[in-house]
């Protein structure tokens, strides 16, 4: 058995399968159906009509299916005399395609088609395949850290909102929000190259920046996909007090996909931004300048992030 | 499934296929359901909901678990001794249960019969849990992995409907 996409298709690997059409051909029990893949592409199947008499013939149509999308049709994997024609097989198809969700049951097997899979090759076409099928529906925890007042609520208001609010109170504890995005990864990888279309859910837990919170602050990281740590560039303070969230994050998570970024890009710099990009790549940072008051380059900030995530989470790198 | 027609956008069963159903049944169960039930999550202790129907659009459970989450997080003792949440003013009452680095939450109204709740939410939960172990376990978030759950939550609701009576009684009406 073939399992693919973190188990939500199954393919047997002693079946044939035709490649475009995602038919299978039990050659021991003589019987043609749709594998799982295939009907997931169908898309709420309502009508299945048999097009042949009493034989089919490899190559040629041999089922029409009818669905949401249109009627397609399925052409026969090899020739044969048809035994059996299951009027009842769309009942079946979704939970047990290949047993009773069959199509048609032969009574002999002539003319298979050479194109078809089967064993080994099985696994990496049917990866391909369910790439364009699956959902890309993520959720992502970001932790967000940094000096108290570099503007971390600042940011995520802006992100969540899109506004900005003059007077801050200091955050206790944690602060939460929430924002769907649609992004996109374009991989130049040699196997799978294209786009991968994706949307993301970012929890953004903006944790307390207040030194009294140091002690409780680790908690807040349960599970966080990805960072960002911040500063102020026009509070070197911030900047110089880097090394301790650095240690703080890898305490409590490790290696995971962070943005360090310098906010208040709107104020007079005194943190250059060569500094900031410096120290990004000494510690495999992304980097960014940023301003929550003027909004400049914080929805960009977060797209980047969420796609080094997903490149993470789908062994893209 | 495909019978059931009218505007499904917000009902319990739109995402399901609940095989052993007529339309009509299907349909009966859909109203009784939306009297009570608001909605429904699965998240990880650390806030991310992994799977969810919702039937009451307007609420944010984004942010409720997260809420939930935070709150949990001040030891394993505190959100097991938090076992439902009454929400003033909104009228929302919501039922906690949590193991194996899962919450389950279920949002609900308050006239709701709440006998079995605890139990049955606790059967949800390690069904979920063992389902899905290996890809809770490595971290995946990618939703369209737990959406297959539907299934299983068909039958959950049919067997606590069943339980606590309403399935059964009502159902008797409908004929
Ligand atoms: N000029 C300017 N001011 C900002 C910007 N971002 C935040 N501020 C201001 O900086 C102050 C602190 O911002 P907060 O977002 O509360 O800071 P914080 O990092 O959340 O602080 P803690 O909650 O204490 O950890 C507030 O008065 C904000 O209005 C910015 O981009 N430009
Ligand atoms: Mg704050």
């Amino acid at each position: 058995m073939v399992t693919i996409a973190d188990g939500r298709y199954d393919l047997p690997d002693e079946l044939y399968y035709s490649k475009n059409q995602h038919v299978f051909l039990n050659l021991k029990k003589k019987i043609i159906g749709l594998d799982q893949i295939g009907y997931a592409f169908l898309n709420n199947p309502t009508e299945i009509s048999l097009l042949v008499e009493d034989e089919i013939k490899a190559g040629l149509p041999f089922v029409a299916i009818a669905s949401e999308q249109g009627v397609t049709t399925l052409n026969a994997p090899c020739s044969g005399k048809i035994e059996k024609f299951n009027e009842k097989a769309l009942e079946d198809m979704e939970y047990d395609t290949y047993a009773n969700g069959f199509i048609i049951k032969l009574k002999d097997i002539s003319d298979i088609a050479p194109t078809l899979i089967t064993g080994e090759n099985i696994e990496s076409w049917a990866i391909n395949e369910a790439k364009t099928l699956l959902r890309s529906n993520y959720s992502f925890k970001i932790i967000e850290i940094g000096d108290t007042a570099v503007g971390k609520t600042a940011i995520k208001v802006r992100f969540t909102d899109n506004y900005f609010k003059k007077d801050l109170k200091t955050t206790l504890g944690v602060d939460f929000g929430t924002k769907e995005i649609k992004t996109s990864y374009l991989s130049t990888d040699l196997l799978f190259s294209g786009t991968y279309r994706f949307t993301a859910r970012m929890n953004v837990w903006d944790a307390a920046g207040q030194d009294m919170y140091d002690k409780i602050r680790g908690i807040y990281f349960k599970d966080a996909k990805g960072a960002l740590i911040c500063y102020d560039i026009n509070n070197p303070l911030s900047f110089n007090h880097l090394d301790k969230w650095v240690s703080d994050l890898e305490e409590n998570l490790g290696k995971v996909p962070t943005l360090l970024i310098g906010n208040k890009s709107d104020l007079e710099r005194k943190v250059s931004r060569q500094e900031g990009l410096n120290y990004a790549i000494k510690h495999g940072f992304l980097f960014i300048e940023c301003s929550a008051k003027t909004g400049e380059n914080v929805d960009g900030m977060f797209e980047k992030l969420a796609i080094e995530i997903f490149k993470k989470e789908e062994n893209l790198a | 499934m495909s019978n059931v027609t009218e505007d499904n956008s917000n009902l319990v069963f739109n995402r399901f296929t609940p095989k052993n159903l007529t339309p009509k049944q299907c349909s009966f169960i859909q109203k009784i359901l939306k009297k009570y039930i608001l909605g429904m999550f699965i998240c990880k202790k650390g806030g991310d909901i992994l799977y969810s129907y919702q039937i009451e659009h307007t609420l944010k459970i984004d942010l409720i678990s997260n809420f939930i989450a935070a709150l949990s997080m001040f030891g394993e003792e505190n959100v097991g001794q938090i076992k439902r949440i009454f929400i003033e003013g909104i009228n929302i009452e919501m039922n906690i249960v949590s193991k194996n680095d899962l919450i389950l939450v279920s949002l609900f109204r308050p006239n709701m019969i709440k006998d079995h709740l605890e139990d049955e939410a606790k059967k949800i939960l390690n069904k979920f849990y063992s389902l899905y172990k290996v890809q809770i376990e490595q971290g995946k978030t990618n939703l369209s992995i737990y959406l297959k759950f539907d299934d299983e939550m068909c039958h959950f609701i049919l067997g606590y409907l069943t339980r606590i009576g309403a399935y059964k009684e009502n159902y008797e009406e409908l004929k």
